[in-house]
Order: C-alpha cells, then structure tokens, then sequence
C-alpha cells in the first residue's frame, strides 16, 4: 500500500484462485467507504483468502498512520 | 513464560531479532518491487521481494548484512531474483572487506534449495552464492542459521556447510535431498518420506550436531538465535584462507569414516551393469590418449602436460563396485565429493610457490546419489568440500575450465563444474542440463509430468538442452565434434586445443561464476540478476555514511 494521487485510488490484485471477484470488490468497496483515502494498493494473496487479506488492509493503514 | 518461536516469524521478523534494536534498514524492498518475472508466465502468484530479506544494521554494534529466506513463500526456494539479491548483496559485502571495513554476513537459512520454476537460473545463482560466500570467509566469518521449518536442502544446503558457522534450531533439518525426492527417485524402502521420526533422526539439526556438522544447536527461540548470532559476531574467529572446509579439513578421516560406516538393510540395490560413460570416454581420449583407465574407482585424476600447461583432469564415472549403490552410475556421491576435494588441494599444496596448474573438470555427472546413507553421512558436506576446493583453488589462480561431455545436473553439477572460469560444452542435442528429474518436479511442484514437460516451451530456465542453458549464460562456448560418443582423434585434437585457449584466456583474465551474468548470451535471459545487482549496488552507496 502506497499513497495515492487526487485522482482517486488504484488497486491490483493477483490471485491463482479464480471466481472470488465479487468478495474482492467488496473488500474495496467497504474500505474505501469506511475510510476517506487516496492509495495504491497491490495485493499478492499468496494463497490469503479475501477476508484475511480485509484484515490485513485495516493494519496496513493503521500502521501507516502511525 | 515461554520462549518466542524463531521458526513462527517471518523473514524480516527473524532479520530483526537478530540485530540490535532500531538498526534495521531493508535493501531492495518490497517496494522496489523485485518480483521473479518467471512465476507469473507460470500461474503463479509472485511476492514483492522474491522471498528474501536483505538487511543491513547493527549486531552489538558491528556492521551486518543478513540475508533472509522466507520459507512461507514458494519453500523458501532460490530463483532468479531473490537469488541474485543474496549473491549480489554478498559480492558488494565481498567488495567492502578487501577494501578494507568489516561488514558481518548472516544467512538466515529456510529453503528447499533450487526454486523448481525457475531452474537453471537458481542453479546460476546458487553457484554465485557459493563463490561469493567462500571468498567472504577469508576476511570475516560468514554465520549461516538454519532458521525455519522447511529447513535447508539442494545447493542452499551445500551453502549452509560453506559458512564459517553454522547454527542450527532444535526443528530444523539439514541435508541435501529431501525425503520426498529421494523417495520419488529411489522408492520409500530407501527413505519413506512420511516417517517423520526417522527423518529428524536422520537429518535433523540435532543429529547433526552430534555427528560435527553443524557448530551449535539451540532451542527454537528467538533469543537463544539472537544470541547465537551475536556471539560469533563477538568473539567468533575468522577461519583463514586455504584451509577449507573447516568441518571437514581432513578429507583422508573423511573418507576412512564413510568406509567404517556400517551399511544397515537400507540398501536398494542397482544393476551392477555400468552404462556407457561419456564422462570417461572423453577422460581416455583428452587425458590417456586413448589408453583405457583400469582402476576401479569412480574419481578419476590424472596430471598432463600440454605444452607449456600442466592440466589436471578430473572426471567422475561409472564405478558399478563403489560402496554405495546409489553413486554406481556415475553419480556425485560421498566418496566422489571428497574425492575431488582431496585431489584439488593436493594440486594447491604442491604448487605452492610456483606455477599454479590448471584444472579440468570433464563434467559427465546424472546427479547427486540419492539415499538414505548419503544423507544420513552428510553428502551435502561432501559436495560442499568439493565446492570449497574448486573455489580455493579459483582464488589462488589455478586456472579452471569445465568441459560438458554429457549430463550436468543440479548438486552434482554445482559441486563438480560451476565453479570453473569458464565452461565449454559439447554442442550435442542430446546433453542434458537440468535440476531434477521430470517426475520428482511434478512432485514437488503438485503438477502433472505433462504439464511440467511444457513448461520448457513458456520457461526457458527449465529447458533441459545444452542450448538452452547456453542461453542462459551458462557456456562460454559451444564445441562442434563428429561423434560426442566416440570422438575421433581430430576431435578431441579441437577440444584439447580449445580447452587450452580458454585456459590461456583465464590466464590472461580472471573470471567467476559472477562473471557469467555480464556474458553477451545472458542480455536477455538474466536481465532481472543484472537489474537486482544494479539496485543493490545503488542503494548499498545511498546507504553508506
């Protein structure tokens, strides 16, 4: 997670799962609405599922902030 | 309470244990988005930093370089990219101690060894890593740690007996083949790789301990590590140049101890028969003339003088009366590491003072032996000294130049090969150079023989042809003969000819494993080990007061 421009934000994600769009979209959708942020997010799952990868997103920013 | 689990953390975790507390600044981040370019193209999802931490900081108070493995990420496996971030961190370390400061390199040490998808370009690397690692360990101890779960094996096991100090956890494991392979390969008679309190037995860090081959064994505990670390960084003594081997200086013991070894009902017996070998085919006709070699011993070491050059040859062959049964076939084994080793510092000790001889190492080898014994013994510590010597002798300024006859695989290869100045190789389809066979790959990587057989089409890496590997950098030159099985006189006239110039070259210009990554053949297919070392090098300078 990097910041990102006025623009908006961008996000990639690379998983060797398939079919689990419409979890990942939400995960973005709620993260974005939950907090007011700019960011470039690129995600490797590594085998993470999408609600863990949520949890880790959370921390990130968290930890960014500090 | 209890202690903290070393193994749980992370590479970068287990990086900053070992250092002193707000010392730790990453090279080559994540950020910097270093990510293998192989795995993708493969379906595979990459990691930002390829797997590995590169760490600089304090270690009570001195100057470190930790390299981390992140066995959570592909077994920890060595590629192109994260390979390229420990050879080069550890050349530009290399470069820092001649030039005079102290700079404390630490391996933290998780792997299955050579990553599978990438191939030949981990086999590179691991020989680049070898090199560097060796050279460093003339100038200051170079600390491994088997550090994680999956343990160390392949060529980053062989690299773990290169250090000057080897520390090893409770739950770590040390070896060359894994259990799985060697059950692939061989049958789980010879090892059942489900036999998890015989493997540990066998393998595991305690046992070898017991056995002097590893320095010192400690709980799984991040403090216990830490401290480990800190104390060779103290007060560890630096093992000077041209010993070797420390664990194994002794090659004569080494060697009396494999054949006091009690052979136990382990045993899988192969045909006695020997197969066509190239390997001394070329030896009788470069070295003998013709004249055929009569012992039956499986190193064969013979002096010549060709012109002005003393050569000495080393080829290893069929030898259907070694002890082990699985080294009857031509195969790097036990007594073949330490064979070599033997034969290449009795070269060094008496050439001392004077001219030192070239080596030539005919390369004609189907692999590492797989079995229970070699393991049991340590033939990644044997492989290892035959490593050490041809590095050794490299350093000194024995020229030495390999020449490819038929197969050159994986460990084998990295022990008898890869370490030479240059390497020459028969340009004959029919070669094989590779890291593992194709149904222990389909194992370890959980992918059908099929698709694995395709992967060569979309990965060049894991191609298996001399071409290809030449491709790679791997050959400074490919050799045209009428019949690479029964080479006429005019042949191996060319051949003799050729491996003389390149001596000659050598001579002239020194060269290493290293080296190869700047060969015009490489531009393409290695430009991630050049972009690595170029990020490294920038950041190293950026970094330094």
């Amino acid at each position: 997670m990097e910041p990102g421009s006025p623009a908006g934000s961008t996000v990639r994600v690379r998983t060797n799962v398939a079919g689990f769009q419409d979890q990942w979209l939400s995960i973005f959708r709620t993260f974005f609405e939950r907090h007011d942020v700019a960011a470039v997010i690129e995600i490797n799952d590594g085998g993470a599922s999408p609600p863990t990868v949520q949890l880790r997103l959370e921390q990130a920013l968290e930890e960014s902030r500090q | 309470m209890k202690d903290r689990s070393y193994a749980e953390k992370s590479a970068r975790e287990r990086a900053i244990a070992v250092l002193d507390p707000g010392t730790f600044r990453e090279l080559v981040d994540p950020f910097a988005r270093m990510e293998s370019p192989h795995l993708p193209i493969q379906g595979l999802v990459p990691q930002s930093d390829d797997g590995l931490v590169i760490a600089r900081g304090k270690v009570r108070d001195k100057d470190s370089l930790i390299l981390s493995l992140e066995g959570g990420f592909q077994g920890g496996s060595v590629g192109e990219v994260n390979g390229a971030k420990i050879a080069g961190a550890l050349e530009v370390a290399l470069k820092e101690v001649r030039a005079g400061k102290l700079i404390f390199p630490v391996l933290l040490l998780d792997t299955g060894g050579i990553r599978l998808q990438e191939a030949n370009l981990g086999l590179l690397a691991i020989s680049e890593i070898h090199s560097a690692m060796v050279a460093l360990r003339d100038f200051v101890p170079v600390i491994g740690v088997i550090a994680g779960r999956v343990g160390c094996f392949g060529g980053m096991g062989i690299a773990a007996a290169l250090s000057s100090f080897l520390i090893g956890t409770e739950i770590g494991r040390l070896g060359l083949n894994g259990p799985e392979v060697i059950e692939q390969e061989v049958g789980a008679t010879e090892f059942d790789s489900r036999d998890r309190i015989l493997i540990w037995e066998t393998i595991g860090c305690r046992r070898r301990f017991d056995m002097g081959q590893i320095d010192k064994l400690v709980d799984d505990s991040v403090d216990a590590v830490a401290s480990a670390v800190g104390e060779q960084i103290s007060f560890g003594a630096l093992r000077p140049a041209g010993v070797g081997l420390t664990r194994s200086r002794d090659f004569a013991q080494q060697l009396q101890k494999i054949h006091e070894y009690p052979m136990l009902d382990r045993m899988t017996l192969s045909a006695a028969s020997s197969p066509r070998s190239r390997g001394l085919q070329w030896f009788n006709a470069l070295v003998r003339n013709y004249v055929p070699v009569t012992t039956g011993k499986s190193v064969l070491v013979e002096d010549v003088q060709w012109g002005k050059e003393l050569v000495r040859a080393i080829s290893v062959v069929p030898n259907p009366n070694a002890r082990f049964p699985q080294a009857r076939q031509g195969q790097m084994g036990l007594e073949e590491g330490w064979g070599i080793a033997q034969a290449i510092w009795e070269a060094i000790k008496s050439d001392e003072g004077g001219t030192r001889r070239a080596l030539l190492a005919i390369v004609d080898v189907p692999g590492q032996a797989f079995g229970f014994h070699e393991e049991a013994l340590g033939i990644h510590l044997s492989l290892a000294a035959a490593v050490d010597a041809y590095i050794a002798a490299r350093e000194l300024g024995h020229p030495i130049v390999t020449l490819i006859v038929g197969k050159a695989i994986s460990g084998a290869f990295l022990a008898h090969g890869l370490q030479a100045s240059e390497i020459l190789a028969l340009d004959d389809e029919t070669i094989e150079i590779h890291v593992m066979s194709e149904a222990s790959v389909a194992r370890v990587t959980r992918r059908s023989p099929k698709e694995v057989s395709e992967l060569a089409r979309i990965a060049p890496s894991t191609a298996r042809n001399v071409r290809s590997f030449a491709g790679l950098g791997g050959v400074d030159r490919l050799l045209r003969v009428n019949n690479p099985d029964l080479p006429d006189a005019q042949s191996v006239e060319n051949v003799r000819s050729e491996i003389l110039e390149a001596i000659q070259r050598v001579r002239e210009v020194p060269k290493e494993p290293r080296t190869r990554v700047d060969l015009h053949s490489a531009d393409v297919t290695r430009k991630m080990s050049r972009r690595v070392r170029q990020e490294i090098e920038t950041e190293w300078v950026a970094m330094t007061p």
